[in-house]
């Protein structure tokens, strides 16, 4: 299985995933010219993830702003995650968030809503 | 039984009757024969439709059981997420719209004094002159500078002439009327701007201003400090554009300090109200 590394630039995020250890991260902006695109990536790796390993996955995200198509790629994701954590995997998200920006923390609040899998949302002061 | 039952009988009865009935060489050349062979035919075919359409609608009813609840999940979990959507990126359009708010402020306002700056000033004279010109009532401008800043500055340095400048922005918002716009010019200066203002109206107001001023005083290091500044009043003349007024008041002003600072000095060309009476 192919891993991504992804680079952010002014309008995506940086992704890196672990096919082997179960991890995904994704921190950044995230506002793609192509956000089906864009996302079709990730969405295929966290679908083969599910499909092929066993294990736990482990997302961290450090988004802060998105536009509406990105939370919408979003949300799909989340609905993926909480079908296979209903199906008995082990999930787990934590959403890191710079503290002055609270507008971060309700957006991460709002993906929270409706999953019942570990779902931690954490203040970190931004690396200088 | 119930009468369905019992017609259902009733009518397999009837059609074996009818079919011997038909084999019968007996009956064969009955005139009603054809007619009962047909309507017999017609009646075997109808049967046979109705089985097929039963097998359709059995068939579908199959499908539907098992994609139905599916497609039920599949349209709630859409109405879900977009929901969320909607909530989300109303969220994000609130908060563009309160930074937006929030950087027009900052973008028209003076940090130091925290009244209008230079920016506002002009954005509002600009609308009160198209105003006027329209046929409102004309408007009055007050520009004052504050005498000796820069000595103030140099003798007790840049956070005392801070003080003072806020000291006489916060004089202007205590002083000028609610209609009245005013804020920091630039530097050691500001502007009020009074609409609905003839000039003899505008120069007491500057008046008052003055006088004010005499009234403070500033904790300087080992002294208290008094504070004067000069005065240009004019009013708009129709159909005058907003850089020659300010050229008035500008020119008024530097006159005022040539004249010896701490006065108004008032250009009553123009305008409606006589001020003969007020001139001190």
């Amino acid at each position: 299985m192919n891993d991504l590394h992804i680079d952010s630039t002014a309008s995506t995020p940086e992704i890196h995933t672990d096919f082997a250890s179960g991890k995904l991260a994704m921190a950044g902006d995230s506002y793609p010219e192509n956000s089906f695109e864009f996302f079709a990536a990730i969405i295929q790796w966290t679908q083969d993830f599910l499909a092929q390993q066993s294990h736990a996955l482990a997302i961290e995200f450090r988004l802060v702003y998105m536009n509406t198509s990105s939370v919408k790629a979003m949300l799909d994701i989340f609905d993926m995650l909480e079908e296979a954590h209903q199906n008995g995997r082990e999930i787990a998200v934590r959403w890191y968030y710079d503290p002055r920006n609270e507008r971060v923390m309700d957006l991460a609040d709002e993906f929270r809503e409706d999953c019942t899998f570990s779902f931690e949302i954490i203040p970190e002061e931004p690396v200088k | 039984m119930t009468d369905a039952e019992r017609a259902d009988i009733d009518s397999s009865a009837l059609l074996t009757r009818i079919e011997r009935a038909l084999a019968d060489d007996e009956h064969s050349e009955h005139p009603l024969a054809g007619l009962l062979e047909s309507l017999l035919a017609a009646y075997r075919h109808q049967q046979h439709e109705m089985a097929r359409l039963i097998r359709i609608s059995d068939g579908y009813h199959g499908i539907t059981r098992e994609s139905f609840d599916a497609l039920v999940r599949k349209s709630e979990r859409q109405a879900r997420q977009l929901d969320k959507l909607i909530r989300i990126s109303d969220r994000y359009q609130n908060s563009l719209h309160e930074l937006s708010d929030a950087l027009e402020h900052a973008s028209l306002t003076d940090v130091l004094t925290g009244i209008g700056n230079r920016r506002y000033l002009l954005k509002r004279l600009d609308e009160e002159r198209q105003r006027a010109a329209r046929g409102g009532n004309p408007f009055a401008l007050i520009l004052l500078d504050i005498d000796h800043f820069k000595r103030f500055n140099d003798t007790w340095g840049h956070a005392f002439g801070d003080l003072v400048l806020k000291t006489v922005g916060d004089c202007l918002q205590s002083n000028m009327r609610s209609c009245d716009l005013y804020g920091r010019w630039g530097g050691e200066e500001f502007l009020c701007l009074l609409p609905d203002t003839g000039p003899a109206q505008a120069y007491q107001s500057a008046e008052r201003l003055r006088r004010m001023l005499h009234t403070i005083r500033f904790d300087a290091p080992h002294d208290q400090v008094r504070v004067t500044a000069s005065f240009g009043v004019a009013a708009w003349r129709d159909p005058e554009d907003i850089d020659a007024l300010l050229r008035r008041v500008d020119d008024l002003l530097y006159s005022a300090k040539d004249e010896g600072r701490d006065r108004v000095l008032l250009d009553d060309r123009g305008g409606s109200d006589d001020i003969s009476a007020d001139r001190p």
